[in-house]
C-alpha cells in the first residue's frame, strides 16, 4: 500500500466534485434528503405503534 | 505471447473465438526505439495492452527487466508508462489538476519540478486551467505526452503520439523523444501510421500482420528487401508510346498530367531509359525515389487483403 497513491486517488475525486454538480449533490443533498424523509416516515411509523 | 477474444456465436470465426496476436515474441534492448507496425486490426494496439497489464496474454508472459509483470505489476509499472491518441484523461478536470493527480499516483522526486519541466517542455502553460474536453486534438495529444513522462519512465510505450499533432509539434515531438532517449535511455515502443516518422525515429521495425510478426529488422533494410524504385519522368514528347512501352514490358506505373510513374528495378533503370531514347521519347525532368518503408508497408497491407 503506497499513501501517495491513495492521496493521489483522493485528489482526483476532490477535483471531480469541484467540477460537478450532480456528484456534489449524490454524496450530500440527496442522503440528507433519504435520511429526513425516512427519519419522518419511521417517526411517524412509530406513532402507531402500541 | 497470445491474445484470443470470444466471439458472440461463434459463427463468423468457426470456433467461437478471434485470435488478435498469435505466438510473437519480441525482446526490447534498452534505449532503443522499437517501431510496432502493421495494418489496421493486425494486433498492435492489443499488444501494447498486454504490455501494459491491461489486458491478460492467453498464452505466454510479459518480462520487464527480468519481472514477471503478472507477478510484479506493482514494482514494473512504476517504471513504464504510456500515451496514445485513442485514450482520454479525465475530461472534466483541467490539464493542471490531471497532471497533480496522476504525479501523485507515482513516485516521484521533486514533483513540482518535474511537473513544472513537463509544463514548459509541452508548451502547456495557457492550457493549464483549461478542462480536457475543450482541447483540441493536438492539444489532447501534448497533454498526454507529457503525464507519459512524468515519471521518468524506463519503457515508454507509445500508440500513435504524433497523431492529430501538426508537423510543427510532431517535429518538436520527435526531437523531444530522441533526446530524452539518449539522456535517461528510456526504450521506446512505437506505432504509427506516418512511416517517414518512423523511418527516422525507429532503430527496429517489427512489423505484424494478422497477430502475428511479419518482420523485424531496421527500416533501412526492410525497405532494401524491395529492389523496386519508382521513376517518375515528366515526359514532354512520346507519353503515349511510354505507355505501350511499359504495358508492353509489364511494368506497373501511373499517370498524373504529363507525369508517368513507373516501378521498376533499381538495376533495369539504365536499360529502361535507352530503351525510351530508341523510341524517340523526351522527357523534361526526372526523378528517382528508392523503395521507402511506406512501399514495404502498402506490399505487407495488399497481401494481407488477399
Amino acid at each position: 500500500m503506497k499513501w501517495h497513491r491513495i492521496y493521489g486517488m483522493i485528489l482526483r475525486y476532490m477535483y471531480y466534485f469541484k467540477h460537478s454538480f450532480d456528484r456534489i449533490s449524490d454524496t450530500f443533498y440527496w442522503p440528507t434528503l433519504d435520511l429526513i424523509m425516512w427519519g419522518l416516515t419511521s417517526v411517524y411509523a412509530k406513532s402507531f405503534m402500541p | 505471447m497470445t491474445k484470443r477474444f470470444s466471439t458472440k456465436g461463434g459463427s463468423a470465426f468457426g470456433r467461437g473465438y478471434f485470435t488478435a496476436v498469435d505466438n510473437i515474441s519480441f525482446s526490447l534492448r534498452e534505449g532503443e526505439i522499437l517501431g510496432l507496425l502493421g495494418p489496421n486490426g493486425a494486433g498492435k494496439t492489443t499488444t501494447i495492452q498486454m504490455l501494459l497489464g491491461v489486458l491478460t496474454p492467453t498464452s505466454g508472459e510479459v518480462i520487464y527487466f527480468g519481472k514477471n509483470l503478472e507477478d510484479q505489476r506493482e514494482v514494473i509499472l512504476e517504471q513504464v508508462n504510456f500515451s496514445s491518441a485513442y485514450t482520454n484523461l479525465p475530461w472534466r478536470l483541467t490539464v493542471k489538476e490531471n497532471l497533480t493527480y496522476i504525479s501523485y499516483l507515482y513516485d516521484i522526486k521533486n514533483r513540482k519540478d518535474r511537473l513544472q519541466k513537463m509544463i514548459e517542455i509541452f508548451r502547456l502553460n495557457e492550457l493549464l486551467n483549461m478542462e480536457i474536453h475543450e482541447l483540441s486534438a493536438g492539444e489532447k495529444t501534448r497533454v498526454n505526452l507529457a503525464k507519459a513522462l512524468l515519471n521518468f519512465p524506463k519503457v515508454l510505450l507509445l500508440d500513435e503520439p504524433t497523431a492529430s499533432l501538426d508537423p510543427e509539434a510532431a517535429k518538436y515531438i520527435r526531437e523531444f523523444l530522441l533526446a530524452e532517449r539518449k539522456k535517461f535511455t528510456v526504450s521506446i515502443v512505437f506505432t504509427s501510421h506516418n512511416m517517414p516518422e518512423v523511418e527516422e525515429v525507429c532503430d527496429r521495425v517489427i512489423f505484424i500482420n494478422k497477430g502475428k510478426i511479419i518482420s523485424d529488422d531496421t527500416p533501412q533494410n526492410l525497405a532494401k528487401t524491395l529492389d523496386m524504385s519508382h521513376v517518375e519522368l515528366n515526359v514532354a514528347d512520346g507519353l503515349k508510346r511510354t505507355i505501350e512501352f511499359c504495358k508492353k514490358q509489364k511494368m506497373r506505373f501511373k499517370l498524373k498530367g504529363r507525369y508517368i510513374v513507373v516501378d521498376i528495378k533499381e538495376k533495369m533503370i539504365p536499360d529502361f531509359l535507352k530503351d525510351l531514347m530508341g523510341k524517340g521519347v523526351s522527357y523534361e525532368e526526372i526523378s528517382i525515389e528508392k523503395p521507402t518503408l511506406e512501399d514495404y508497408f502498402l506490399k505487407i497491407a495488399d497481401k494481407s487483403k488477399i
